[in-house]
C-alpha cells in the first residue's frame, strides 16, 4: 500500500519527491493506528469490565453515561490529573523508557496485518518472522521497568516475566511452522489467501499451542503471575502511577489486540467468511472480538498458575506438542 | 528510495551505531551498557533492512535483541546485587582488555588495508526468504544439519537440567 501506483502518479504530477511522499503515507499510517490502538483500548477495557461483571453476576460500571460507557473516559481523566510518583532511587532515564518500550512492539506488529484483501500498511515477506521478532523486544521493556523502579516486588515481577517469555516464545514460534509449511509462505496476506479451511481445523495442535502460549507472551491471566496482585502488588509496574501507569495499561491491551488478530490470521481464516469481498474487514473485526472474549473468559474463569507449573507446562508439555505437530504435518504433507 | 534518502538513512545509522558503541564501553553502569548494546543491535538490523537483506535483518531483531540482550539483562539481574540500580563495573582485568583491544584494532587494520571491498553493482534479490532456504536445503545441507542437531541437543539438555531440579 506504501506504494500504491496512482499515489506514485499524483507524486509525479506534483513534483513531490518519492521519498518525501512514502513518509507522509509512514506518518499518516503512524497516526491512524495510534488513533486505531486509542479507540481499540476504551472498547476493549470496556469490554473486559463488563465480561468480568457478567461472570460474577455484577452489574459493572453503570453510572457515567449509559450503562457506563463514559466511564473510561472518567477514568482517564482522573489518571491524566493524577500526580507523576517518581521513586527517589529509581533510575531516571530507565524508569521513564521502559513503558515506551513495553507500547512500541505491539504498536508496530500491527503494521504488517492485512485486514482485508489487499488491506495491509506494509506487507513484508517476512511479515511473521517481523511480529515474532518485534514482540520479544517487549521483554526489555518489562526487565527495564523492574530494573529501573529499584524496588524488589517490581524486580521479582520483571524476572517472572522475562522467565516466561523467553520460554514461551519457543513453542510460540514452533506452533507456526506448521502453518508456514502449508501456506508455503511467511507473508501474513499470503497465509490468509491460502487459507480455504481454517488453519484451526488443519492444525489443532499447532493451534491449541499458539493460543495458549499467546496467553503467557501478554501475560494474561492464567498466566499473568509478573503482576500477581496478592504476593507481588502489581509487580513489574509497581512503582508507576497516573499516565506511566495508563502507558502500561495501555501497552498491554494492545499487546492483547496484536496478539489476537495474529491468532485471527493464522489459524482463524483472516478476512475470509460468507459474502462479498468488500465484507472482509468486518468478518475479521468479528473474529477479533470473538478471540478478545474467549481470552476474557479465561482469564475470569480460570485460577493463576504458579511460577513452576507455568514453567513445566511451557518446556516439558507445549514444547513437545509443537515438535510433534511439526513432524506430523510434514509426514502428512508428504504423503498427500 | 533514491541515493539522497539512502545516504541520509546510512549516515543517521552509522552515527547511532558509532555512538551507542561508545556508550557501551564508557557507561560504567551494566545495565545501561546491556541497553545500548540492543539499541546498537536494532542499529545494524537497520543496516540490514537498508540492503534489502530483510530475512538477515529480522533474525538480526530475533536472535540478538529478543534473545541475548535479554539473556544478558537476565544475568545481570541475578547477580548478587541484583536490585542495587547503580550497580557499576569493578574495572577489573585493564591491561588485559587493552591488550585484547589493541590486538583486535591491529588485526581489523591490517584486514582492511590489505583486502579490496568491491561494490556490487547487481540488484539485491527480491524473496530472500525462499533463496536461503534453498541454499540451506542443497548446497548447504551438511552443515545446516549439523547446526539444527547441536541446537536440538541444547534444548533437551535444557530440559534434562530443568527436571533434575525438580527431584531434588
Amino acid at each position: 500500500m506504501l506504494s500504491s501506483a496512482q499515489l506514485i502518479e499524483f507524486a509525479n504530477n506534483n513534483g513531490i519527491p518519492l521519498w518525501a511522499l512514502n513518509a507522509s503515507i509512514a506518518l499518516v499510517m503512524a497516526i491512524v493506528v495510534f488513533a486505531i490502538c486509542g479507540l481499540g483500548v476504551i472498547v476493549f477495557v470496556y469490554m473486559e469490565r463488563k465480561v468480568s461483571a457478567d461472570f460474577q453476576l455484577r452489574w459493572g460500571p453503570m453510572h457515567v453515561g449509559w450503562h457506563g460507557t463514559l466511564q473510561l473516559i472518567a477514568d482517564a481523566l482522573k489518571l491524566f490529573s493524577k500526580e507523576d510518583v517518581f521513586p527517589r532511587n529509581a533510575d531516571p532515564w530507565v524508569f521513564r523508557l521502559a513503558p515506551i518500550f513495553m507500547f512500541l512492539p505491539a504498536f508496530i506488529s500491527l503494521m504488517v496485518m492485512p485486514i482485508g484483501p489487499g488491506i495491509v500498511i506494509q506487507d513484508l515477506n517476512v511479515g511473521l518472522l517481523y511480529i515474532l521478532a518485534i514482540t520479544s523486544i517487549s521483554v526489555a521493556g518489562i526487565v527495564m521497568a523492574g530494573f529501573g523502579s529499584y524496588n524488589k516486588f517490581a524486580v521479582i515481577g520483571s524476572l517472572r516475566s522475562a522467565a516466561q517469555m523467553v520460554s514461551y516464545e519457543v513453542p510460540r514460534a514452533l506452533s507456526i511452522i506448521g502453518v508456514v509449511m502449508i501456506a508455503g509462505s511467511g507473508k501474513l496476506s499470503s497465509i490468509v489467501g491460502a487459507q480455504h479451511i481454517w488453519y484451526a481445523i488443519l492444525q489443532p495442535i499447532g493451534f491449541v499451542v499458539f493460543f495458549v502460549s499467546s496467553l503467557a507472551e501478554t501475560n494474561r491471566a492464567p498466566f499473568d503471575l509478573p503482576e500477581t496482585e496478592a504476593e507481588l502488588v502489581n509487580g513489574y509496574y509497581n512503582e508507576y502511577s497516573g499516565m506511566r501507569f495508563m502507558f502500561f495499561l495501555f501497552a498491554e491491551y494492545i499487546a492483547l489486540m496484536s496478539a489476537s488478530a495474529l491468532t485471527v490470521v493464522l489459524f482463524l481464516g483472516g478476512w475470509h467468511g460468507p459474502g462479498p469481498e468488500f465484507l472482509g474487514p468486518i468478518w475479521f473485526l468479528v473474529k477479533l472480538f470473538a478471540v478478545i472474549y474467549v481470552i476474557m473468559w479465561i482469564r475470569w474463569t480460570l485460577p493463576r498458575f504458579r511460577i513452576d507449573q507455568v514453567m513445566d507446562l511451557g518446556w516439558k508439555v507445549l514444547l513437545p506438542l509443537a515438535l510433534l505437530n511439526i513432524f506430523i504435518t510434514g509426514i502428512i504433507m508428504l504423503v498427500i | 528510495m533514491n541515493d539522497i534518502a539512502t545516504y541520509i538513512i546510512f549516515f543517521g545509522l552509522s552515527t547511532m551505531a558509532i555512538l551507542s558503541a561508545i556508550a557501551i564501553v564508557t557507561r560504567r553502569n551494566l545495565f545501561h551498557a546491556a541497553m545500548f548494546l540492543g539499541f546498537l543491535m536494532l542499529v545494524v538490523a537497520g543496516f540490514y533492512f537498508l540492503l534489502d537483506a530483510d530475512l538477515v535483518g529480522m533474525m538480526q531483531v530475533f536472535v540478538y535483541v529478543g534473545g541475548v540482550i535479554v539473556v544478558l539483562l537476565f544475568g545481570i539481574m541475578l547477580t548478587s546485587q541484583m536490585t542495587n540500580v547503580r550497580m557499576v563495573s569493578a574495572m577489573k582485568q585493564k591491561g588485559f582488555t587493552f591488550l585484547a583491544v589493541t590486538g583486535f584494532v591491529a588485526l581489523l587494520i591490517s584486514v582492511f588495508t590489505k583486502v579490496n571491498l568491491s561494490v556490487s553493482t547487481a540488484t539485491a534479490p527480491k524473496d530472500t526468504t525462499s533463496l536461503v532456504g534453498k541454499l540451506f536445503m542443497t548446497n548447504y545441507i551438511l552443515p545446516f544439519e549439523v547446526m539444527s542437531v547441536l541446537l536440538l541437543a541444547a534444548l533437551i539438555g535444557a530440559i534434562v537440567i530443568a527436571r533434575q531440579e525438580v527431584k531434588q
